[in-house]
């Protein structure tokens, strides 16, 4: 089959590998109709998630079609029509059974690298370093699904595949960030980053009853779908005194809570982001937590910071006499998918959201390693890319 | 102590073990070695020479000295499973090669004695219990190739229905230099890793019924540092073996759920 397949610091190509096999009962294989690059493979991309190996394929946004399933998979027959959510979890041990999902205890091949790095691990992620459990990715044509009696949601027929698709990560993300936000009636919530989680983000704090969001961007295109999606919106390359300027739009209460859709490779124009940056490219840290000090230090006393941007190790200088002195609550880590397929699915089936509103281009696998650059350089108005594995290169076919 | 606490205490004969001597034997080469070197070093004159080189045969005396030290190991996992389901998996020997790290298959079994292979039947072994408490302790000794472990789980209920705490002892008797303890603890092939991925697959057998594992699956072209680097995470080494990596557990929670 083809896959894509990381090979070292910005180079991801589509190679020829061997197709998925089952190897476990509870496996399932996919053969995969679409899929999607999302915002956090371009930490892989960049080099900054240590543990990929190369040959490694990526990829965690993916659905298709059943085509075998394991002897211990009963819910699912070849020919179902299936997302698949990123976390990858066994659904019985004690995290699962408090759907604490992507904490899951028995999913994670490579357990014991986590647990050096955070004295726990998490679950196992597709595609996504051997820490996290070094499983073959979707950006592929097929992909082998453990657990899959747990996983993989049925979806009908009735919706197309990018209506449906980003129930597999960026749709739950957004929403669990939001929940996290405890939003209450009146409740102003900013958010940080309007790439396609924070849009899912700004839509979901309204669908939980958000009065008011505030989307902070500095990409045109990203800043216009936030406004499409009813947000107020604000360019920090306007004024980077963001602290400042949400005091200003908040009546000087500042925001309620504020949700870090950026994660680790955070732009600004201060001291301290270039300090974050040289510091990342000396490889003395992987982050640069800017925008994560900029939401603690707006958000408003006793106010809730909400993170589904990713981090992966040491973060410097982070204002926590200010996170203490205010009182506020931190929520963060990986989406607890399989608590959120469900509800989610029946949101979209009711019509109050369709996801697809956030691709803005449709290319084939073969497009895949230009998308990257594409996606990670915002150029060509990029703000959500998916991918048929089956389409053959558009470019190729033009030419 | 409780009234659950074992009656042959595994901890007593830990703690029977004196290291004092070796220890102290240990200490007072490597100090004497040193000073002789610091000393021998500094002055660097007819009497130099020799204090630096005896210091230098002290030194080396320290470090590869086998001390015939116990390494005693304490390892614990909580598992979502009644003790006495637990109980019964472990006490199968039938169940070691599914969750023991290295173990490929028993060779032949009585009740209370085994017989294995390991390693891609590059290791055999043999194993006898030595004590049995039905649902809460079961103690045992193991010996592979020349070197000899004394192994226990003490199984107690986890708070409000979280399942069950497995204690797992293990008395390492290999002896050990100082550079062969570095080495192996390096290379994770270390008595506490092994106890610690044996302990992990028999919880990921007793609640997920199966081992997660990736060994088998497609990618993409490796190149030399690809290779290493799977030889640095310990991946693809059970490509080759084909070890069983699931089983079915009668298992009521499996069932309900």
């Amino acid at each position: 089959m083809k896959a894509l397949c990381w090979q070292g610091k910005e180079n991801v190509r589509v190679e020829k590998v061997d197709d998925p096999q089952i190897l476990n009962p509870r496996d399932a294989i996919v053969k995969i109709t679409l899929t999607a690059i999302c915002g956090s493979d371009l930490h892989l991309y960049d080099g900054y998630i240590p543990t990929l190996e190369p040959g490694d394929i990526l990829g965690h946004e993916f659905m298709g079609e059943i085509v075998e399933t394991g002897q211990e998979v009963n819910n699912l027959k070849v020919g179902d029509r299936v997302v698949v959510p990123f976390t990858i979890a066994c659904g019985h041990c004690y995290f699962c059974e408090n759907q604490l999902w992507s904490l899951c205890d028995n999913s994670n091949p490579n357990a014991w690298i986590a647990e050096k790095m955070y004295g726990f691990s998490p679950s196992g992620l597709f595609g996504y370093s051997h820490m996290m459990g070094g499983y073959a990715g979707g950006q592929a044509q097929y992909a082998r699904v453990p657990f899959a009696d747990i996983g993989p949601i049925k979806v009908p027929d009735t919706l197309r595949d990018d209506q449906v698709l980003f129930l597999s990560d960026i749709f739950p993300t957004g929403y669990m960030a939001a929940e996290n936000c405890t939003i209450r009636p009146g409740y102003v919530v900013a958010v940080f980053g309007c790439g396609p989680v924070g849009l899912f983000a700004i839509r979901s704090a309204f669908m939980l009853g958000a009065d008011r969001v505030i989307a902070i961007d500095r990409i045109p295109e990203r800043l216009q779908k936030a406004r499409e999606s009813k947000a107020d919106i604000f360019n920090y390359d306007d004024d980077d005194d963001v602290v400042e300027v949400l005091k200003q739009m908040t009546g000087g209460r500042g925001p309620d809570a504020c949700i870090d859709c950026v994660g680790m490779e955070a732009h600004g124009h201060d001291f301290l982001a270039r300090y974050d940056s040289a510091k990342q490219t000396l490889k003395l840290s992987f982050d640069r937590p800017k925008v994560l000090r900029q939401a603690i230090q707006a958000c408003r006393k006793g106010g809730t910071v909400s993170i589904p941007g990713v981090y992966g190790g040491l973060l410097d200088k982070i204002p926590f006499g200010a996170a203490f002195g205010k009182g506020l609550t931190f929520k963060m880590g990986q989406t607890h998918m399989h608590s959120y397929l469900q509800p989610l699915l029946r949101r979209i089936e009711q019509g109050e959201i369709d996801p697809s509103f956030v691709i803005t281009h449709r290319l084939s696998l073969d497009d895949a390693p230009s998308a990257y650059r594409t996606f990670r350089d915002k150029r060509d108005q990029c703000v959500k890319v998916v991918l048929d594995p089956w389409k053959t290169n558009q470019v190729a076919a033009q030419s | 102590m409780s009234a659950r606490t074992p009656s042959i205490d595994f901890e007593q004969s830990l703690d029977s073990v004196d290291q004092t001597t070796s220890t102290v034997g240990r200490a007072a080469y490597a100090i004497a070695g040193l000073s002789g070197v610091l000393y021998g070093a500094w002055r660097r004159d007819r009497l130099g020479w020799p204090l630096l080189l005896g210091g230098g045969y002290f030194l080396y005396r320290a470090a590869v000295q086998k001390i015939p030290q116990e390494n005693s190991i304490r390892l614990a996992q909580t598992v979502n499973r009644s003790a006495d389901e637990i109980y019964s998996f472990w006490r199968d020997f039938q169940n070691w090669p599914l969750f023991m790290d290295g173990m490929d298959r028993v060779q032949s079994a009585d009740s209370m004695t085994v017989a294995w292979t390991g390693e891609n039947g590059s290791i055999d072994g043999e194993s006898a219990i030595l004590e049995e408490q039905p649902g809460q302790l079961l103690r045992w000794i193991s010996r592979v190739e020349n070197d000899e472990y004394e192994a226990a789980i003490e199984l107690r209920p986890a708070p409000s229905n979280r399942g069950t705490e497995i204690y797992f002892h293990l008395l390492d008797r290999k002896p050990q230099t100082v550079v062969s303890q570095i080495l192996r603890r390096a290379t994770g092939d270390s008595m506490e890793q092994w106890g610690r991925e044996s302990l992990r697959a028999l919880k990921q057998l007793m609640e997920a019924g199966e081992v997660p594992t990736t060994d088998g699956q497609p990618h993409g072209s490796r190149g030399a540092k690809g290779k290493i680097e799977r030889a640095v995470f310990r991946e693809g080494v059970e490509e080759k073996k084909r070890r069983p990596r699931a089983t079915r557990i009668p298992n009521q929670k499996l069932a309900a759920s």
